[in-house]
């Protein structure tokens, strides 16, 4: 890792470039400003702000400060570098496959599927010879996702299966049930919070249809092109519905144990 | 415009929405790439989990992850270093890690023969199973790319040479299929071949 004789100046540039515009990639202002600072540093420094978890302190290192300083170590092929700085990124890595957590019938499975995209993500970060991993120094959680995606959706196609069956062995709800609480073009700020909230005690299929309304996506559309819940979860809207009301369920459940 | 690939496209959709998830502009991008529509709104659904449902790692979970991940790191490291040496020879590297050409052949799950049709790359590459790749690579504890790199070669100039008495090849011997070399095999049983043939 350079230290000390670096400057702002000495900061490697980025060199992919974004296929569509042809632009070459840039790390955030905040970014570049916190390389600048830290590459002035001595090795010992650094590695005393990797004990800094407070996201809202100045010392904390983001995490593309991170991965470029990996890349940094791993470009001068200093490998006690490189492991000294690896076990905060796997923290940070983990905190965000945990998220998926609940996707997986077994922690074993879980623990396989966060096995299987960490190995990935490191490959692509220690393949220094190219760019394919300087999108993880613009958008590190960005660049998590996109090794995540595929891994994920097999368990979840398996768990959207389950419980769509399960739905479908139960009697339709009547044409003239209520309107779905969450149904609104726009959720309303008192819904998003009920939804946040409540998000994390909801099962995996429902906890994914609250996660996708909160991000504003549609249960169904007249448009074919829309994407939609319906169409990412393979199911029906009618089925979306249901475990709506499902989740409401068991959010006044959980009220009610709340007031006993 | 330039061709774009998977990689691509994903990180242009995530640059084009850098405060989050927004399906105007993912039905803007599935509609100019449709061959990447799936990819895309699981990516964008991958996101929308990330962003909504926060998670905290337990202290047992931590000390956890960071054993497996410092392995995975380590395992990486030695793969990198491997890689930049190019393979020389399958039963070769699987004689470093202690398995004759027997054991390979059972840890990979084809015959002996089939083996050794791997080994001399007498195989058409583009006919061989991806999965069939990732298994040899797991095995030998070597990256898929440098596998694929040894199966692609083809067979040698001096292997192919010694193969004939006279000096000049009679004729272009054409690789054979994977499917082929399997149907062809003498060992392996009908189940064996039956998931083999199966394999993508």
């Amino acid at each position: 890792m350079t230290t000390r004789a670096g400057s702002s100046a000495g900061i490697k540039p980025l060199t992919k470039r974004a296929r569509e515009t042809g632009q070459t990639f840039v790390r955030r202002p905040e970014v570049e400003a916190q390389l600048a600072e830290i590459v002035a540093l001595d090795r010992e420094e650094i590695f005393a702000r990797l004990d800094n978890r407070n996201r809202d302190s100045g010392d904390y290192l983001f995490d593309e400060t991170l991965v470029y300083l990996l890349r940094e170590a791993r470009r001068e092929n200093d490998e006690q570098t490189v492991e000294t700085l690896y076990p905060e990124l796997n923290r940070r890595l983990w905190k965000l496959f945990k998220s998926y957590f609940k996707y997986f019938d077994e922690p074993a499975d879980f623990e396989d599927f966060g096995q299987k995209v960490e190995l990935e993500i490191i490959r692509k970060l220690l393949d220094v010879e190219t760019d394919a991993a300087d999108f993880a120094e613009v958008m590190f959680g960005k660049f998590v996702a996109m090794q995540t995606h595929g891994a994920w959706r097999g368990s979840l196609n398996r768990i959207v299966r389950e419980k769509a069956l399960f739905q479908d062995a139960r009697p339709a709800d009547g044409d003239d049930a209520p309107e779905p609480q969450f149904e609104s073009k726009e959720l309303s700020a008192e819904k998003r919070l009920i939804l946040r909230e409540m998000i994390s005690k909801l099962p995996p299929n429902i906890m994914l249809v609250a996660a996708l309304l909160l991000d504003g996506w549609q249960i169904e559309s007249r448009d074919e092109n829309e994407p939609t819940i319906s169409k990412m979860m393979n199911v029906s809207s009618r089925t979306i519905r249901n475990w709506l009301k499902e989740a409401r369920r068991i959010l006044a459940d959980d009220e009610g144990e709340k007031e006993r | 415009m330039n061709e774009m690939n998977l990689a691509d496209v994903l990180e242009g959709y995530a640059m084009a929405t850098p405060e989050g998830n927004n399906p105007a502009v993912l039905q803007k991008w599935t509609t100019a790439y449709p061959q990447f529509a799936g990819d895309l709104t699981d990516f964008a659904a991958a996101r929308a989990v990330l962003e909504h449902s926060p998670a905290e790692l337990t202290e047992a979970e931590e000390t956890r992850y960071r054993e497996l991940g410092l392995k995975n790191l380590r395992a990486a490291l030695r793969n990198a270093a491997a890689e930049s040496a190019p393979l020389a020879s399958l039963t070769e590297r699987a004689k470093e890690k202690g398995l004759n050409k027997a054991k390979l052949a059972a840890a990979v799950g084809v015959s002996l023969s089939l083996l050794m049709y791997l080994e001399k790359k007498r195989l058409d590459f583009a006919s061989i199973p991806k999965m069939l790749v990732e298994k040899i690579a797991g095995v030998l504890d070597t990256a898929e790319e440098t596998v694929s790199a040894y199966l692609a070669k083809g067979p040698d100039a001096l292997a192919e040479a010694s193969f004939y008495k006279t000096a000049t090849r009679p004729e272009e011997i054409k690789p054979k299929t994977f499917a082929d070399a399997v149907r062809e095999d003498q060992i392996l049983s009908t189940e064996e071949k039956r998931k083999l043939l199966e394999m993508k």
